[in-house]
């Protein structure tokens, strides 16, 4: 015991006087709060700039029907738990007051989650998840619309309930042609855990080396390194210089290749499932007291991802409004487009998690006994953290359904789906 | 960003660790073993466990994968899973499709009695380009 103690004492004495030598050296922000964290990182940075060289798609937001969505279109998939839709009242321009200023919360929910919750199961274990694909298909919408104003009366206020069907559902990474596309992953990730075993054993033995005169190591001493002087990583980490950062480096380098490999593997194939075709059938009613009229749409939502950082959403809708006025019925045909981008990889610069998305769509809407409606809107989504985002948008229109000249409308609100935040609050 | 903001590894990785360690000895001569548990959460996980040498599991290799919990041993009433006196062992998880990894490795000696836990963390990432690699060198008395 007592040698072990002198060789620690030992070992960690040398190790301050070596690395000291250049306390000031920067290892360019790779976290030094364990050896793995370390070590996964340089790997990374290693791997992710040889990959360089060579070489949204769940609806939290309230569905389109709401006066005040966010969104024009509906997109196929919904939050596999729960999701909640907040949309503030509007910023309105162009007009005076249409008495479309509304509030609208919304919650989304999947048969799924409704089943694990009725069996008392957990939602997030791989076995039932992987069970159950087919409940994820279904979801459903519950919601309220609330006018915001001192002219707003009891029928202006609406209940929202909505369906959607996955007919097409290619997304869901329990489905079996998508997980034997990720078993293909099982040979590589082999290959690369291995090369990551033998790059820590190097690097140990490095780092060690570094600490320790030649005339002074044994194999009790590097045991001994091992066993305790790493355990306190973050002060050998604060005082390694450029030429040891740049050692380990090397080290990584000449085993980086089966790494490449699989992130390449694994980007193509998050990419393909990502962007996998989706079609869906959608029903929504908004629901009015007293003489209000009621809304009724239903139709087909469809969605491809043509490139990683893009995809296209396709609605082609039946609407139907219910008028309690003998006559008053409308009927028609609406479409809706929307291409969304990425801005940026699932990380963003600015802090939170997530890419900021921006969206372009547009929705045309041929109403019995009204002009056509054409809308255009631009859409920001931004990240705030894990689950949680807000989506800003800007439309214009030929004319509202109140006011026959162009309305420019602002609207935001706030977007929570809750598997994410379940997931990160265990 | 801030430190304090950036992940722990990836994208969007955070790591919480309750207990850590670089290295562990085993003195197989006494019967003591290492035990490995992996809990996993989301969707299907993808998991290898290699040494130096050779790769020995992957999360297909379990019966009724995908599951929540893969529990296996190394030197169990037997040397031979050893190939070196001094050899690093790595858990390699990806957050392609799971979100979550709960790692846990305890030091048993031969009645299966824990003497003491080596590793207790969690990984957890929702980007699915993320991965992490777990090391524990295994040094044999």
């Amino acid at each position: 015991m007592l040698h072990r103690r002198t060789l620690h004492l030992f070992a960690s004495f040398t190790l301050v006087a070596l690395f000291a030598v250049s306390a000031s050296a920067q290892d360019g922000g790779c976290s030094g709060r364990s050896f793995d964290i370390w070590l996964n990182c340089e790997v990374a940075r290693v791997a992710g700039a040889r990959l360089n060289q060579q070489a949204p798609n769940k609806q939290a937001e309230t569905p389109s029907i709401a006066s005040n969505s966010t969104s024009l279109v509906d997109q196929t998939t919904a939050p596999d738990l729960l999701g909640i839709a907040l949309n503030l009242a509007g910023m309105s321009g162009g007009t005076n007051n249409t008495g479309e200023d509304k509030t609208t919360i919304a919650f989304t929910t999947s048969a799924y989650a409704l089943y694990s919750a009725f069996l008392q199961k957990d939602p997030l274990d791989p076995a039932f998840y992987t069970r159950h694909p087919n409940l994820r298909r279904l979801s459903f919408t519950l919601g309220q619309e609330t006018p915001e104003g001192e002219d707003s009366s009891e029928e202006d206020k609406a209940m929202l309930v909505g369906v959607k069907y996955l007919i097409i559902n290619r997304r869901d990474v329990s489905v079996p042609s998508n997980r034997r596309e990720l078993e293909k992953l099982n040979d590589s990730l082999g290959e690369s855990t291995m090369d990551f075993s033998r790059i820590a054993a190097q690097v140990k033995h490095y780092l060690y080396e570094q600490s320790v005169a030649a005339e002074n190591r044994s194999e009790a001493a590097e045991r001994d390194f091992r066993l305790n002087t790493l355990n306190n990583f973050s002060a050998l980490h604060g005082q390694l210089t450029d030429d040891q950062l740049k050692g380990v480096r090397d080290i990584i380098s000449d085993r980086i290749e089966s790494r490449v490999v699989l992130e390449g593997e694994n980007r193509k194939i998050v990419e393909k499932i990502r962007g996998a075709p989706q079609l869906a059938f959608t029903f929504q009613s908004k629901l009015r007291k007293e003489d209000g009229t009621d809304e009724h749409r239903a139709g087909l939502a469809f969605d491809y991802g043509p490139h990683e950082r893009m995809n296209v959403t396709l609605n082609a809708t039946f609407d139907y409004a219910d008028s309690k006025i003998v006559g008053g019925d409308k009927r028609g045909a609406r479409v809706a487009g929307e291409a969304n981008f990425k801005l940026n990889r699932d990380n963003n610069p600015f802090g939170g998690v997530g890419p900021y998305q921006l969206a372009v769509s547009g929705e045309s809407k041929w109403m019995s006994g009204d002009q056509a409606t054409h809308t255009g809107q631009l859409k920001l989504t931004i990240p705030i953290s894990d689950g949680i985002s807000l989506p800003l948008s800007l439309s214009v229109a030929n004319r509202s359904e109140l006011v026959k000249e162009t309305t420019v409308r602002g609207r935001f609100g706030f977007s929570f789906d809750f598997t994410k935040l379940f997931n990160g609050l265990r | 960003m801030p430190e304090d903001e950036q992940p722990d590894f990836g994208e969007a990785g955070k790591v919480t660790i309750r207990v850590e360690n670089v290295g562990v000895e085993v003195d197989l001569a006494v019967g003591q073993y290492l035990f490995y548990r992996l809990t996993v959460q989301g969707a299907p996980p993808l998991f290898a466990w290699t040494c130096e040498h050779k790769r020995r599991l992957a999360g297909k290799d379990f019966q009724g994968h995908p599951k929540k919990v893969y529990e296996w041993t190394w030197c169990r009433g037997s040397t031979s899973d050893k190939d070196a006196n001094i050899d690093t062992y790595s858990v390699g998880m990806r957050f392609t499709a799971a979100t979550k990894y709960t790692l846990l490795v305890e030091l048993r000696d031969r009645d299966d009695e824990p003497i003491r836990t080596v590793k207790d963390l969690d990984f957890e990432s929702q980007a699915p380009q993320d991965s992490f690699t777990s090391t524990l060198d295994i040094l044999v008395v």
